[in-house]
């Protein structure tokens, strides 16, 4: 039965549509003055697309791609990176929160990829706990990127700078939930991000203090939920990395495995969970990998840290501009 | 490209303009056929040539069959069509299935599996324009349409982006008209239109993708910590989720194609208020059951040859129509629990028609209510990853029980949100149960609706998170 609806029904449908219209700009005004009075800004939010977007740059001998979790996402610089590298092409791929094996893996299978792949992990995101926690993005490029959702992505990146509803964070859903009580209410964040998906902290918001004994307070958590294996059988298991990172060399493609700077608690309980020499550093020589470590400089290691897992925004250009430097001087890059 | 992305409101803005600008009807209709193939490549560039060359293919055999006069001839070249068709379905969506079953009873039999795997994905919306296709085929062979002589036309017809990827299925009878004489739009068109579109997204993006979505995807991604409460949450929040998704894409579909000046067919008509199980099939995915009735039931005999034969039909139409719907054992039985359901429906009809007769607000509260309950425990077998997860929600669901109302008060903010829309969503349906939903907005008073549609749009503009695909596009 096809639809039947009647003509000339005297509905005002400019009067209709008027009135949603000025429904709709007054909501949204007001909700949008609201999250703003609560010092919430407009700012691109990360996502699959987001990053997915920037996983479809990842072609060519130019390439220079960031995995890793918060430390990269937070730390590197792209502007620095370019200015340091003439013509090369840096994509972030970084994700906050989730180490980038299995970033390693799907991009060992991409054919088009022959440039260099900064890996930042360290022992315990080898371990494989942590292979699949980048899998869902990784899928989600694979299977469900489409050139729709491309340009999806690039209107909203535009609309998420302008307003702070679009955060998907700050909608109305985890609003009503935060009203009715059932959750806190959306927290101001330190961290933003560009539609480069290069990021940045703002310490200044927060209390990094209290940053620090929460990453400590997670760290030991993690670390008694998944307790390290005997390195024996930690570095046993490890034997496809050489192989992924072997099938990027192959293409002339370089992988560099690199352990961002820590401090403090982060430094400590890594150390006493991992020992370098037991297991970083077995795992680079073991399967001749390229390795950098930061405690090997001086100048990185006396970075500051504020919440001892991340530099500040206004650090982001020296530790990459020192990262790179390094890099070349060991022959790395 | 999907409705829900601002891709799509940026294309709708662009090609409805163009089209409205252009006077001749050709030239619409050139725009319209140049929109819809890039419709379709926003999702899949390279599959697009499949689609126009298999619409040729249809298109050219069609032709060539309505020239003949011998129905020998006519026959053949039908055959030659349904195999061609068949095939590329077959390749592209059952290969894998029929590969893996083959290996498994090979397995049992000692033999060396067959080491065959496609892994081409399966092109976007190609059930859909198949049974288009084959529907244009069979009325062309039937004589109950005339083939028409114009490839752009027919290319159109297959490929108009409104309904191209997740329907309704449209058949020529119905738009083959509509493509010849120029469409007139006026206000009442356009108004309903974009009403329908905002209706249309509402369900998906707030109801399905925001409310419905999170719980059910979470219960049934979950092995081993399900209980009977989350069970039937999961199924509950599934039958919202699938209602809403879908009725919320054709909704969509038919308000674009009605800013157009097009009328697709009404594909759901508050199906979770139906009184039986036939009654669901009138209301749910209406231009399916159709297509199927039409092209598969009748032709096998329908219900003229006795009881038997009538139950074989039911059974095989909708096992195969639980096929169409997907290469998985899910959907197998979720079509033969359908089909059962039909066939107890039929054989109890005589010994339940006095009971509806004598207390007929009884009869039709027992009818609605098994109905529903049926439907949503098959909704579990369409959803879930395998046949063993789907056994034990049901299990869960029909042997854990009774619930008690403590533990209705433990599940969580999201769980209670999804059982409240879904009991707001089943009420509304049983409301407006034979009121179609254009109907309503045309008589609703333009305050009233204007205040819908601005807060249906605020909600909207407000949901913001990943948004998913279309269950239906995997059809």
């Amino acid at each position: 039965m096809l639809l039947s609806i009647s003509n000339s029904s005297g509905k005002s449908w400019f009067m209709t549509g008027l009135l949603a219209a000025t429904i709709w700009v007054f909501c949204l005004f007001l909700y949008e003055s609201t999250l703003r009075a609560k010092g919430h800004a407009p700012g691109v939010a990360d996502s699959q697309q987001l990053w997915s977007q920037e996983r479809g740059r990842v072609s060519g001998s130019n390439a220079i791609v960031f995995a890793g979790a918060s430390r990269t996402l937070y730390g590197i610089d792209l502007g620095t990176v370019q200015a340091l590298l003439p013509g090369s092409k840096p994509v972030m791929l970084a994700l906050n929160g989730r180490y980038p094996v299995a970033t390693l893996r799907y991009l060992a299978e991409e054919s088009d990829f022959n440039g260099t792949l900064l890996i930042d992990i360290d022992a315990r995101g080898l371990a494989d706990y942590y292979w699949d926690a980048q899998l869902p993005a990784n899928r989600y490029f694979l299977e469900e990127w489409t050139p729709n959702w491309a340009v999806h992505r690039r209107i909203l990146n535009v609309l998420q700078t302008k307003l702070s509803l679009l955060n998907p964070r700050l909608g109305f859903f985890p609003m009503l939930k935060s009203w009715l009580g059932f959750s806190p209410p959306p927290f101001l964040s330190h961290a933003s991000i560009a539609s480069t998906r290069e990021g940045s902290l703002d310490f200044d918001k927060v209390d990094a203090a209290r940053l620090a004994n929460m990453f400590k307070a997670g760290l030991e958590g993690d670390l008694k939920a998944h307790p390290p294996k005997p390195p024996k059988q930690w570095l046993e298991a490890l034997a496809p990395l050489k192989v992924w990172v072997s099938s990027i060399e192959r293409r002339g493609g370089s992988v560099i495995f690199y352990v961002p700077p820590v401090s403090g608690h982060q430094f400590d309980l890594s150390q006493e969970a991992y020992p370098r020499e037991l297991y970083w550093q077995k795992f680079i020589n073991h399967y001749e990998l390229k390795g950098w470590n930061f405690e090997d400089y001086l100048e990185i290691r006396s970075l500051p840290l504020p919440d001892s897992s991340h530099v500040s925004a206004s650090m982001k250009p020296r530790y990459t501009a020192l990262l790179l430097s390094s890099l070349s001087a060991a022959g790395l890059l | 490209m999907q409705f829900d992305s601002l891709a799509f409101v940026a294309f709708f803005v662009f090609v409805a303009s163009a089209y409205w600008q252009v006077r001749s009807w050709s030239h619409k209709k050139n725009i319209l056929l140049a929109a819809s193939y890039l419709f379709y490549a926003g999702w899949n560039p390279y599959f697009l040539p499949l689609l126009i060359v298999t619409s040729f293919i249809d298109w050219r055999l069609a032709l060539r069959m309505s020239q003949s006069s011998s129905t020998q001839t006519r026959k053949r070249w039908l055959l030659v069509i349904c195999v061609v068709n068949f095939s590329v379905l077959a390749y592209f969506k059952y290969a894998n299935f029929f590969i893996e079953n083959i290996n498994a009873v090979t397995s049992v039999l000692g033999m060396s599996p067959w080491s065959f795997r496609s892994s081409i994905a399966l092109p976007i919306g190609i059930s859909f324009y198949t049974f288009h296709s084959l529907s244009y085929c069979v009325d062309v062979y039937r004589g109950n349409i005339r083939a028409t002589r114009s490839l752009r036309d027919y290319l159109l017809y297959v490929a108009f982006f409104p309904q191209l990827v997740a329907g309704p299925i449209v058949r020529w009878s119905m738009i083959g008209e509509q493509l010849k004489t120029p469409r007139m739009i006026d206000r009442d068109t356009v108004g309903m239109g974009v009403a329908l579109m905002i209706v249309g997204l509402f369900q998906k993006i707030v109801l399905a993708d925001a409310i419905f979505a999170p719980t059910a995807d979470l219960y049934f991604e979950t092995d081993g910590t399900l209980t009977g409460m989350t069970a039937w949450v999961a199924a509950l929040s599934f039958s919202g989720q699938i209602f809403c998704d879908f009725a919320g894409y054709t909704t969509c579909a038919i308000g674009a194609a009605l800013v157009l000046g097009f009328r697709l067919p009404v594909n759901f008509q508050a199906p979770y208020a139906a009184r039986g199980f036939s009654d669901f099939w009138r209301r749910w995915h209406i231009s399916l059951s159709s297509w199927l009735r039409d092209y598969l039931y009748i032709p096998l005999g329908g219900n003229r040859g006795g009881q038997l034969i009538t139950t074989r039909n039911l059974l095989l139409t909708m096992l195969l129509g639980g096929l169409w719907h997907g290469a998985a054992w899910t959907f197998i039985i979720w079509g033969a629990l359908h089909g059962f359901f039909l066939v107890v429906e039929r054989a109890t009809r005589s010994f339940f028609e006095p009971f509806s007769a004598k207390f007929p607000r009884l009869g039709r509260a027992v009818g609605w209510w098994t109905t529903l309950l049926a439907v949503v425990t098959a909704w579990v077998f369409f959803r879930a990853d395998s046949l063993a997860h789907a056994t034990i929600m049901i299990k869960l669901m029909y042997v854990d029980f009774p619930l008690s109302a403590g533990e209705l008060f433990a599940t969580s903010y999201e769980d209670r949100m999804a059982l409240l829309a879904v009991f707001a969503l089943f009420m509304q349906q049983l409301i407006l149960r034979d009121i179609p939903l254009q109907r309503v907005l045309h008589k609703l008073p333009w305050p009233v609706l204007g205040i819908f549609i601005g807060a249906m749009t605020v909600l909207i503009s407000l949901t913001t998170g990943q948004s998913n695909a279309f269950i239906y596009f995997q059809f």
